[in-house]
């Protein structure tokens, strides 16, 4: 078992759920979520120059990679702002307005919308780091957040599992961000246990910050989280 | 599906048997009659002088070749196993045919065999049992801790070989230790031999039919040649015999093992089996013990029926006798019960419409 080093990279992947129903009921706007993420992104990637990143926007219907992409970037160089994070930033944000933009949802408010899968997500995420580790001559230790706005989706139990023990198997962490919602995402909390993640509720409506809570727990890379103390598990409902 | 057959005539050889025919290839010729194959000639060396590229393709195409053959059968499954796997310990076990001892190779690989197994069937329980000497001798108990099994499997390693194994004893032994699990769960012994020859105090074909009237099945893999007596044993119980050549057809031929064998034609199906799922106990000031090792301990779970605390899962509970698990380990047991679909190999990048690999994004070359 290689134990990781504190100089070795990362690799995050960042799974955006951008489900709109449950966006459109959150005390966070979409918007100024968008925006702490992106502080967070940039956070990350200043730890360590070889860390990378990729960026995946997981609605309903579509499952979209959103950094890197190739996509055209238009907006107009800001000297104010670092190059390299000024792409990121840029890509992300348009890449989640064109997923929303083309929402064209009758019910919105039905319970079948308010449920967001995340297994393709997930698998999509797994392929990229397996990806990346094939391409990489190094040890990159990869590990996966999820910011989640929905709920559960009971149909795609299984294959969620599957993709978590493919996770564990792999060493991937899975650290779940519950950014708007009240309930607990069962699913989700079995994930960050059986792989070693954290699973975390944002409270906004008691004004607790997405950014504070990121950037005090998921920042972390593997070798950091066996120093840190993390925040207490709740009682999962297994 | 095996049915096991009631078959007297099976010890006689008679003119109806395949006999040596059946051994003949293809071309109907022995093997031993065909050209010599020259396997080296598939390495090539490329540009640089390196065969590494060559080799890694020989591997990858029997990896290949393995995954095509995945079963996706969608079948009844035995999930909660109780097997007890018997070790020959006796003097054959000592040929250096597998580097260094056969034994080595066995032991090395029965403990990949209990983690993998643990890995793939989280609710099931393991037990070992060793025979030399003319004797059997329980190793462990059943228990579904891979932990103990592997540490009483390296102690094991280092003791003498000696004398003959006993496939009676050792079989009784097992079969006695399966008779604590229930009947809704799946019973089997899997053997690992390397002797030819077995001591056995009795007849062996009392101990068949009392395998085959406890359900229990009986699997080898054995490490020098096929013995009558072991096949027999084996296919009338419904489990597999096979022969490993070297110490890879060994690790697959027992891996193969590892999934869960789909159930017999006969059998009552449909139990409805009473589980717990404990919660965990919350982490207190004071250390309490626990009822599996009398330990003191911080954490651990609550039996949902007699709330005392067990440190680890899957378990049973001590005190009143229920299975514990938790929800992740039978989500495991599903992509067994749910396989999914092979992958179907496409003859090259041009029938595809998109650009991009859908999953990572990465545009095809057209070599692959």
């Amino acid at each position: 078992m290689v134990e990781p080093v504190e100089s070795d990279p990362s690799l995050l992947v960042v799974v955006l759920d951008v489900n709109p129903s449950a966006w459109a009921r959150s005390p966070l706007a979409l918007d100024k979520a968008l925006q702490q993420i992106v502080i967070f992104i940039n956070a990350y990637l200043a730890l360590n120059p070889e860390n990378k990143l990729v960026v995946i926007g997981a609605s309903k219907r579509k499952c979209l990679l959103l950094y890197p992409s190739d996509s055209t970037v238009d907006a107009a160089q800001d000297i104010q702002v670092y190059e390299q994070f000024r792409l990121v930033d840029v890509k992300v944000l348009s890449g989640v307005q064109a997923m929303m933009s083309q929402v064209t949802v009758d019910n919105i408010n039905s319970l079948d919308e308010r449920q967001s899968p995340m297994s393709r997500a997930l698998s999509m995420a797994l392929c990229h780091i397996h990806r990346i580790n094939e391409d990489q001559t190094g040890k990159i230790w990869s590990r996966i957040l999820v910011l989640s706005a929905g709920e559960d989706a009971p149909r795609e139990y299984i294959s969620l599992m599957n993709s978590i023990f493919a996770a564990q198997k792999m060493s991937v962490l899975v650290d779940i961000c519950k950014a708007c919602g009240q309930k607990d995402s069962v699913f989700l909390q079995q994930a960050a246990d059986i792989t070693g993640g954290n699973y975390l509720k944002v409270n906004s409506a008691a004004d607790e910050s997405l950014l504070q809570t990121l950037m005090f727990t998921c920042l972390a890379d593997h070798y950091t989280r066996s120093v840190i103390n993390a925040p207490g598990s709740a009682l999962i409902d297994f | 599906m095996v049915k096991p057959a009631v078959d007297d005539d099976d010890d006689y050889i008679d003119i109806d048997d395949t006999g040596p025919e059946g051994l003949k290839g293809a071309d109907g010729g022995y093997a031993w009659e065909e050209e010599y194959k020259r396997s080296w000639d598939v390495i090539q060396e490329d540009a640089s002088g390196s065969i590494q590229s060559s080799v890694s393709g020989l591997s990858e195409l029997q990896r290949k070749r393995r995954r095509r053959l995945r079963d996706t059968e969608v079948v009844q499954r035995g999930i909660m196993r109780h097997v007890t796997v018997v070790i020959d310990q006796s003097e054959a076990m000592g040929v250096r045919d597998m580097t260094p001892t056969r034994m080595h190779a066995a032991m090395g690989l029965a403990e990949q065999f209990v983690a993998e197994f643990f890995d793939q069937n989280p609710i099931s329980q393991l037990s070992v049992v060793g025979t030399r000497d003319g004797l059997a001798e329980k190793v462990t108990e059943l228990s579904s801790n891979p932990m103990d099994h592997v540490g009483a499997l390296r102690n094991r390693a280092q003791r003498d070989l000696a004398g003959e194994p006993s496939l009676q004893n050792a079989l009784e032994l097992a079969m006695h230790g399966l008779r604590r699990a229930p009947t809704h769960g799946l019973r089997e012994i899997i053997c690992v031999f390397g002797s030819l020859t077995t001591c056995d105090p009795g007849d062996i074909e009392q101990t068949l039919q009392a395998l085959r009237h406890a359900d229990v099945r009986v699997s080898m893999v054995h490490l020098a040649a096929e013995v009558h007596v072991f096949k027999r044993i084996c296919t009338l119980t419904g489990g597999s015999f096979a022969v490993a050549a070297d110490a890879d057809n060994l690790r697959d031929a027992l891996f193969e093992l590892i999934p869960p064998p789909p159930l017999a034609a006969g059998r009552a199906t449909a139990d409805m089996v009473r589980m717990g799922f404990p919660i965990k106990a919350r982490a207190t000031d004071v250390p309490t013990p626990c009822v599996c090792h009398h330990e003191l301990s911080f954490s651990g779970y609550l039996c949902p029926r007699c709330g005392s605390k067990v440190c680890s899962l899957p378990t049973d509970c001590d005190v009143c006798g229920l299975s514990l698990v938790s929800a992740p380990h039978l989500a495991r047991s599903y992509h067994h019960l749910f396989p999914e679909e092979n992958f179907v190999e496409l003859p090259g990048t041009s029938v595809l419409s998109e650009a991009c690999c859908f999953a990572c994004g990465v545009e095809w070359n057209n070599s692959t």
